[in-house]
């Protein structure tokens, strides 16, 4: 429930980025990525490639012109980071970057390369590219950093001193 | 397989039906969807392939039955090229037999008109016989002197419609009255049974020699004087009054094929007789 409730935040923080209102790199940055690099570098499950395509339908159903090649990119995603994820031992923010940065560059390749045969491809610029990775990993890092701060434990550590 | 195979492999799937699923979903320039048009380019090269196989086998097939037509028509060129060897050979064997009747025509000068020509069917040389056709239905009278290339052959002995059956001069009991060249020497040429020809009546005083060639001397009343008849192959003394002499006969009786059949040639002698 809780994951459902981040994604569909996240989902409306991504559509919010996409406004023509906000500036234009914004959108690059592709927010549902934590959930791709989340799960491997937590431990969880390995069904979460899966999960990734259902992902990747919503994307395809909120930004994509035809339902399919988002769900492929970020499956394939998901896929290369649960597979890299278990050689790396490190489980800090840089790893978060490191992943957030691996599944935005697959993400973005496999969404292009799933447009091809359909024609729907545009030009993939190096600069769009370093854009949309560097942005996305900053913020899978940010992610993990949060989540390697342990707010809630900290929180009632405060909590206990005070009522001490 | 592991799980983690498994997984890839179900993923990998799934992209596939994605595709797929977008596919059909994005229409081509000719407003079909995407997907169909990708079918066809799937299919068209099979269909392709499928009716070059057909083509090669309808080719095959062709070719075949044009082989089988082809052995047909050659078997039947190769009976016509058979037939037309034969009349080939036909034609040759009348070339030769007309070049025959043309040095008969040139050998008897005085030649009747009644002369006849006729083609040889038959021969047995052991039994002095031969049995040869006319052109036309022809009663050909007995005792009608025959040439051959080369000499005389034999005689008539009897004609029914176009055939006429010939006595050989090499018949045991055939007769010709024959002289040499230069007629101071006059015998009687019997057949005999070895197929030369036994030289009567030869005086012991005869000058005559091996080689020399013998005529028809015409005191048969058969043969027309002057015509060959054979060449003396050997002369001995005997103990009786006359020369033993052997003759080979000049003609050829072995390869005759066309033959003079010389009727009348006495008739035309008779017209021109001063004392008749």
């Amino acid at each position: 429930m809780r994951t459902t409730f981040l994604l569909v935040l996240i989902f409306i923080a991504q559509v919010v980025l996409g406004w023509p209102a906000s500036p234009g790199w914004l959108s690059t940055i592709l927010l549902p990525m934590v959930f791709v690099v989340g799960p491997p570098l937590l431990m969880e499950e390995r069904r979460w490639p899966h999960f990734a395509i259902a992902l990747g339908l919503v994307w395809d159903l909120l930004f994509e012109p035809v339902v399919g090649p988002g769900a492929i990119a970020w499956s394939a995603a998901a896929v290369a980071v649960s597979a890299v994820a278990p050689l790396v031992a490190d489980r800090s923010p840089r790893a978060w970057w490191a992943f957030g940065a691996l599944g935005a560059t697959l993400m973005i390749l496999a969404r292009h390369i799933a447009l091809i045969p359909l024609g729907l491809s545009t030009d993939l610029t190096m600069h769009y590219l370093f854009f949309s990775v560097g942005l996305t990993s900053l913020w899978c890092g940010v992610v993990g950093w949060v989540i390697a701060l342990d707010l809630p434990s900290r929180w009632q550590a405060r909590r206990a001193r005070k009522l001490r | 397989m592991t799980d983690r195979r498994i997984l890839v492999l179900r993923t990998v799937l799934l992209w596939i039906l994605l595709e797929l699923f977008a596919a059909v979903q994005v229409h081509a320039p000719g407003g079909e969807p995407l997907l169909w048009s990708w079918v066809r380019a799937t299919v068209s090269p099979m269909l392709w392939a499928g009716e070059a196989v057909g083509s090669f086998i309808g080719g095959v097939v062709t070719g075949v039955s044009d082989s089988a037509r082809l052995v047909v028509t050659n078997r039947k060129l190769q009976l016509d090229l058979e037939t037309a060897e034969a009349f080939s050979r036909i034609m040759a064997e009348d070339m030769a037999a007309q070049l025959e009747l043309g040095s008969l025509v040139s050998m008897v000068p005085n030649l009747t008109s009644t002369a006849v020509p006729a083609r040889t069917t038959f021969r047995d040389l052991a039994r002095g016989r031969m049995i040869a056709n006319v052109a036309t239905d022809l009663r050909i009278s007995a005792d009608t002197p025959v040439l051959a290339s080369h000499g005389v052959i034999g005689r008539v002995i009897r004609s029914e419609g176009r055939r006429c059956w010939i006595e050989l001069i090499t018949h045991p009991v055939a007769a010709v009255a024959i002289q040499t060249q230069d007629g101071r020497v006059q015998g009687l040429a019997i057949g005999s049974d070895t197929g030369e020809l036994e030289i009567q009546f030869i005086p012991r005083q005869a000058q005559l020699l091996r080689g020399d060639e013998l005529v028809t001397s015409g005191a048969d009343g058969i043969y027309p004087p002057g015509l060959p008849v054979g060449r003396v192959t050997a002369v001995r003394e005997s103990a009786n009054a006359f020369l033993e002499v052997r003759a080979k006969p000049a003609a050829t009786l072995a390869t005759a094929r066309v033959v003079l059949l010389l009727e009348g040639w006495m008739d035309g002698i008779q017209s021109r007789d001063p004392v008749r």
